[in-house]
């Protein structure tokens, strides 16, 4: 669970980032920067969650409805992921906000399910501790 | 406050620390020539292109059947 505070504070820095600037340049730089590193941090937490799950579901500790759910989330994301990468190379390229703002909603969306499944593995972890 | 609160969260969230650290580096930054923001922009890509290969080679649970639990 704790993995996902890293969201709220990845989203509040990238609001505040474009908030902070100087000049329409920079604040198109800074917008750029802040939602390149959200997207890699996203990469980064799915790896984590991924990695938790693919433990505790050799060990069964999660049931078989849950891990099939992920693995179809994660099937998603793999083909959405690159597609998201895409994207922000795209709005980097034309400078495009109205692409960067796509890109912001892509993360966000995958954020939120990948939320989920993080919260579904600290409950079923705290469901084992009281065993 | 945004910052604050980041501070707070960061010895919790040990991925994640790099990643926050450069966004206040980027927060704080002055305005940059057009060639350091383009090789900071640079260094983004190189790495989302890394963790792009690593995602699609992430290998997911094995599936399960349901009602063998």
């Amino acid at each position: 669970m704790r993995h996902f505070g890293a969201w709220l504070v990845v989203l509040m820095l990238a609001i505040a980032v474009g908030c902070a600037t100087t000049s329409k340049e920079m604040q198109t730089y800074k917008g750029l920067a802040a939602s390149g590193a959200a997207v890699d941090a996203l990469g980064q937490q799915m790896q984590q969650v991924n990695g938790i799950f693919v433990v505790k579901c050799k060990d069964k500790s999660l049931s078989a409805k849950t891990c099939n759910d992920f693995i179809a989330f994660g099937e998603k994301f793999k083909a959405v992921y690159p597609a998201t990468v895409a994207l922000w190379k795209s709005s980097r390229t034309v400078s495009d906000t109205v692409l960067r703002g796509r890109v912001e909603e892509m993360v966000a969306s995958l954020i939120s399910e990948l939320t989920t499944f993080g919260m579904t593995v600290g409950l079923d972890v705290a469901t084992a501790l009281k065993k | 406050m945004a910052i604050g609160a980041a501070a707070l969260l960061i010895p919790m969230i040990p991925g994640v620390i790099q990643i926050v650290r450069e966004l206040v580096d980027i927060m704080r930054s002055p305005d940059l020539t057009k060639e350091e923001t383009a090789a900071k922009l640079d260094a983004i890509a190189v790495r989302l292109d890394a963790r792009v290969a690593e995602i699609e080679t992430m290998i997911l649970p094995e599936p399960r059947v349901e009602g063998e639990e």
